[in-house]
């Protein structure tokens, strides 16, 4: 990792949402860097915090605390604090790519409204430039231009999810947040914008936040993947690493509850017991102990760090080692 | 395939491209009933514009010697041969078991209908307020009378009464609805976008507004008013009144609108492209409402017809001889109105048509709103 | 005997063996506005009993239509033709389709015989009762002259059997207190009680998370084994195929193109539509670097359709002047391998 220039840096976010007398960690702590031209794959079951952590870091909702760092040419800028000139000139580092290709673009306006939206608020385009600028990137997400004045209701699922993709590029950005944004579509047409993504990282050295409950998207498409439990980071490791051999015992259990596509194949399941605890009261200590095999009375007592305990592998274990003498 | 495709082509195309409000529109027009409404009303506001000329009476006459006549029938033949459309002469006389006065026809007496008279029978008025004009749409020659809806007690043209009053009756809920639409977006706007104690503010006093009784606060507020306003103040003052009780309803769908367009995926995608508060909320939220704004001013209509209707009955509004379809219901009243003089109650049927095109009409405008649900 | 005499069920079907379920030449219209969707078009499959059946297809190829017509549940602009065979547990065959939709018989036939779990089991459950009641209220209904007590300790068995934990204390809460998969293991609870020979699951685990989704899997196969049961389980997931069915039915518009064993699907597919969409998949233990295979273009509309076959224009192999132009049968490639191209011929298995 050391050698890849890093662009962007998570530190100690933190997401609290309160209604009334109960407060809810969506998201504690949360740290980790990004270099730029990578894809981070982020999992995590749902009530997990990953959307709250994507939308956090593009300032879709704001955080209660901690920072996200961009490396710009003039130095490091914390993202979530930047001054309205910054945010003017940084804003467009950092996009996203919504799951709902529904609910995602606004049905009242054309496609071109939609992909030229961002340039009104973020560039002194003239109507010229910005026409060529549409028609230039729908042609690179493979709308055929000649939509470009239909409305959403036009178009199916998978089209509809490269027109946000093409209103998340028109600004040029360095990181894209994907929220799930292949989850909605059907498998013949996941494959078809799974390649698009990846043909575009290569042609844009675009950086990825892969949001995604689909353990073999995530796997194919990421370089390195985090994996969150209740609101907090668990084990972040490049991606071989990871699913040979996952050394927080919640991601050994996810990883061995995906599905195969093979009848053949033999999984040993680890069965979790019970279900995801409510965020609201999560469990002394490691979140995770209730349901662990490897529990420790240290696990009730102490949240354990989110440290380095191979090179390049952050876990947040007592017992890893635990965990890994068991796989082998 | 192909045939298929091709006989579908212009139809499929012309749908992509179809904007909100061209999918509402083919989505309206499949609603047979309110599109026989908004016509209906189109009717009526017509009439109701060029009222004056519609009308053979103007709102000051009335004719002392036919009082309490019944609707006088057009004939087209008389004695077997054509005449085109003319009325017989009025005949006064006395009811052989009441004693009343009654009207019977005089058929020695063709008096024919002129169409585009010109003359000082039916008064001088303004188009449109603006150029002075003496012709009516039709007018009996010489002295018949021409009472399509028969006359009231003092012997005014009831027919003219109802197009004039038209004037007032459907224009007030009109400027009311207006008036309403500009408060309820207002509050629904501020209590939508601030939330906190602001929307608590709103949301209180749209409580203490929808627990008055409308009646007795309308009786306060008519007493209120001077007997010596002119009927133009009187008008104002009512509309005022009216839209004053009646925004609470548009603030809360407003406000609701804005709290759940607010959660919309589209919201999230136009901020992380740093659109500002402002371009959010024009560009983005209030045209995914509009469509129920619309919907809604449609159906407060009714309720301000009523509302005039209402008011002026009770004698709290218009005064005549200023007139509206709820002055004209004042004289009905009593029940010797209705046992003797049953036309009295024709301006009731305009009421109950208006007000129910109205409610057709946003049946079908509710029912197109949301071309992509 | 639950059934109404007054409907007219004189004439006695066939069905062959040990077959539980039969679906001949099944095909339902759906009118929109003004366009006929030609949603399910000629299905024909069986279920024995025991077996568990995977009608697997992306949105819109019609396998919730299917599944939703044998229950009897589409709604009133949809129109069938062809017969679904069912036979009871006293052994009488019915053609469903012929059943009145609101009958006597037909709901009886759907509270003791066919049961249904949905992919939202929160729409299954009314928020004002318990789940204790509801559950209860069901075995009153279908075992008259059961006391209250017994219903309640019977519902306490079967929650307790579907593996939620403390049934005591769960048995008096309220569906909203319920989290995704409990509601779920609920739901499955409530069909236990019904007593089924047919369930029909229509993506039922595709709400929840993978760890839970495991959970429901191993415990909707282990009741199978205890009851007996068979089951249609649709889905779009390939991967809860592979580990939950016995045989796969493959579904592209409206038609199925392929069936066979859930090995032959798996390992042997024939039809281009199935092996584009098992090469799509990214998996577990594919080479990483690999460029996914996508199947081009999108599915069609179902709206006028002239005979072809409904891949032709999406499939690489397609055969101008073959394909597009004429209707395609299902040959059958090996025992119980059926697929519906014309690529493929009686008796031989492409590699």
């Amino acid at each position: 990792m050391s050698e890849k220039k890093v662009i962007l840096q998570v530190k100690n976010l933190t997401k609290i949402y309160k209604s009334g007398k109960t407060e809810v960690k969506a998201l504690s702590d949360v740290s980790f860097d990004v270099c730029e031209g990578e894809t981070i794959g982020i999992v995590g079951e749902s009530g997990c915090g990953k959307t709250t952590l994507g939308r956090s870091i593009v300032r879709g909702i704001d955080a209660t605390s901690g920072e996200v760092l961009i490396h710009t040419e003039e130095g490091v800028i914390n993202f979530l604090q930047a001054t309205r000139e910054q945010m003017k000139k940084y804003r467009r580092d950092i996009q996203m790519i919504f799951q709902d290709p529904y609910a995602s673009l606004d049905p009242r306006m054309t496609v071109f409204d939609i992909i030229s939206e961002p340039l009104r608020y973020n560039s002194n385009m003239s109507k010229k430039e910005i026409e060529q600028a549409v028609e230039q990137i729908a042609e690179q997400v493979g709308l055929n231009k000649a939509f470009l004045r239909r409305y959403p209701h036009a178009f199916s699922g998978g089209q509809r999810q490269r027109i946000g993709i093409a209103r998340s590029l028109i600004l040029q950005p360095k990181v894209i947040v994907c929220d799930e944004a292949v989850s909605a579509l059907d498998v013949s047409i996941q494959a078809q914008i799974i390649n698009l993504l990846e043909d575009l990282q290569k042609e844009f050295g675009l950086t990825y936040l892969f949001i995604s409950h689909a353990l073999s998207v995530v796997r194919h498409i990421s370089d390195r993947v985090l994996v969150m439990y209740l609101g907090r980071a668990v084990e972040l490791a490049e991606t071989e690493a990871l699913f040979s051999t996952p050394l927080h015992p919640y991601t050994q259990a996810l990883l061995s509850a995906a599905p195969h596509p093979d009848p053949d194949v033999e999984i040993n399941r680890i069965m979790l017991e019970g279900e995801v605890p409510n965020p609201a009261n999560p469990p002394s200590g490691c979140h995770f102990h209730p349901r662990c095999h490897y529990k420790t009375e240290q696990c009730e007592k102490e949240y354990p760090p989110f440290v380095e305990k191979e090179p390049g592998r952050f876990v947040a274990c007592w017992n890893c080692g635990a965990c890994k003498a068991a796989q082998e | 395939m192909a045939l298929f495709k091709k006989k579908n082509k212009e139809r499929d195309d012309s749908y992509y491209y179809a904007s909100q409000w061209q999918l509402m529109y083919q989505k309206f027009r499949k609603h047979k009933l309110a599109m026989a409404s908004a016509v209906l009303l189109i009717v009526f506001y017509t009439i109701a514009i060029f009222g004056n000329f519609v009308a053979p009476q103007g709102t000051e006459q009335f004719s002392g010697e036919y009082v309490n006549c019944g609707p006088t029938p057009i004939h087209f033949f008389h004695e077997g041969e054509w005449e085109g459309p003319f009325v017989y002469g009025l005949k006064r006389d006395r009811d052989p078991v009441t004693y009343m006065n009654i009207f019977v026809e005089d058929t020695e007496k063709i008096c024919h209908i002129d169409f585009f008279a010109e003359g000082d029978k039916g008064g001088e008025y303004k188009i449109l307020g603006l150029i002075p004009c003496n012709i009516h749409l039709f007018q009996a020659e010489g002295d018949g009378q021409v009472f399509l809806f028969g006359t009231d007690g003092m012997g005014r043209d009831l027919f003219s009464r109802v197009v004039l009053g038209a004037q007032i009756s459907l224009f007030i809920p009109v400027v009311g609805m207006i008036l309403t639409v500009a408060l309820g977006l207002l509050m629904g706007s501020l209590a939508g976008y601030f939330g906190g104690w602001v929307d608590n503010v709103i949301q209180r006093l749209i409580e203490v507004v929808r627990s008055f009784p409308n009646v007795p606060l309308w009786m306060a507020l008519s007493a209120a008013l001077p007997a010596t306003l002119k009927p133009a103040q009187v008008f104002m003052l009512m509309t005022i009144i009216l839209s004053l009780i009646s925004w609470p309803n548009l603030a809360r769908t407003v406000r609701s609108q804005f709290f759940s367009i607010k959660k919309e995926d589209f919201i999230m995608a136009a901020r992380i492209s740093g659109a500002p508060a402002s371009a959010i909320v024009l560009r983005h939220m209030i045209p995914s409402f509009l469509s129920y704004i619309i919907v809604n001013m449609t159906l407060t209509i009714p309720s301000l017809i009523v509302g005039e209707t209402t008011l002026s009955f009770l004698g709290l509004g218009l005064r005549s001889p200023a007139t509206s379809w709820g002055v004209l219901l004042q004289e009905t009243n009593k029940l010797e109105t209705i046992m003797f003089y049953g036309w009295k109650l024709i301006p009731m049927i305009f009421v109950f048509l208006a007000v129910l095109a109205f409610n057709f009409l946003g049946d079908g405008l509710r029912d197109a709103a949301d071309p992509y649900k | 005997m639950f059934w109404n005499k007054k409907e007219n069920l004189d004439h006695q079907v066939e069905l062959s063996g040990d077959y539980l379920l039969e679906v001949r030449d099944l095909n339902v219209n759906i009118q929109v506005e003004e366009d006929t969707l030609h949603a399910v078009r000629g299905v024909n499959f069986v279920l024995r009993r025991g077996e568990t059946l995977g009608l697997v297809g992306e949105s819109g190829c019609g396998k919730s239509v299917t599944s939703k017509e044998i229950v009897g549940i589409n709604p009133g602009n949809c129109s069938s033709k062809g017969e679904v065979l069912f036979r009871t547990k006293t052994g009488k065959v019915f053609n469903l389709l012929e059943l009145e939709k609101d009958g006597v018989t037909y709901r009886a036939l759907r509270g003791t015989e066919i049961a249904m779990i949905f992919q939202e089991p929160m729409t299954a459950f009314s928020p004002l009762y318990t789940v204790g009641n509801q559950l209860s209220e069901i075995i009153l209904i279908h075992e008259p002259g059961t006391t209250k007590q017994q219903a309640r300790e019977r519902v306490l068995e079967m929650l307790k059997k579907v593996g939620i934990a403390n049934p005591e204390k769960r048995i008096d809460q309220y569906p909203h207190e319920f989290s995704g998969g409990m509601l779920q293991r609920a739901l499955i609870a409530m069909m236990l009680c019904c007593d089924p020979t047919l369930l029909i699951a229509d993506e039922p685990t595709t709400a929840l998370d993978v760890t839970i989704q495991a959970q429901i899997l191993e415990l909707m196969k282990s009741l199978q084994k205890e009851f007996g049961m068979s089951i249609l389980f649709i889905t779009h997931d390939l991967g809860t195929v592979a580990s939950m069915c016995d045989r796969v039915a493959v579904m592209y518009l409206g038609q199925i193109v392929e069936t066979g064993s859930v090995r032959q699907i798996f390992h042997n597919a024939q039809h281009p539509y199935t092996r584009g969409l098992l090469k799509s998949l990214p998996k577990m233990n594919q080479n990483r670097d690999e460029r996914l295979y996508a199947i081009r273009g999108v599915v069609p509309v179902p709206v006028g359709l002239k005979p072809s076959c409904g891949f032709h224009e999406r499939c690489e192999e397609c055969m101008a002047g073959k394909c597009d132009s004429m209707n395609v049968e299902p040959v059958e490639v090996e025992p119980g391998h059926f697929v519906r191209c014309l690529l493929s011929e009686e008796g031989k298995v492409r590699a």
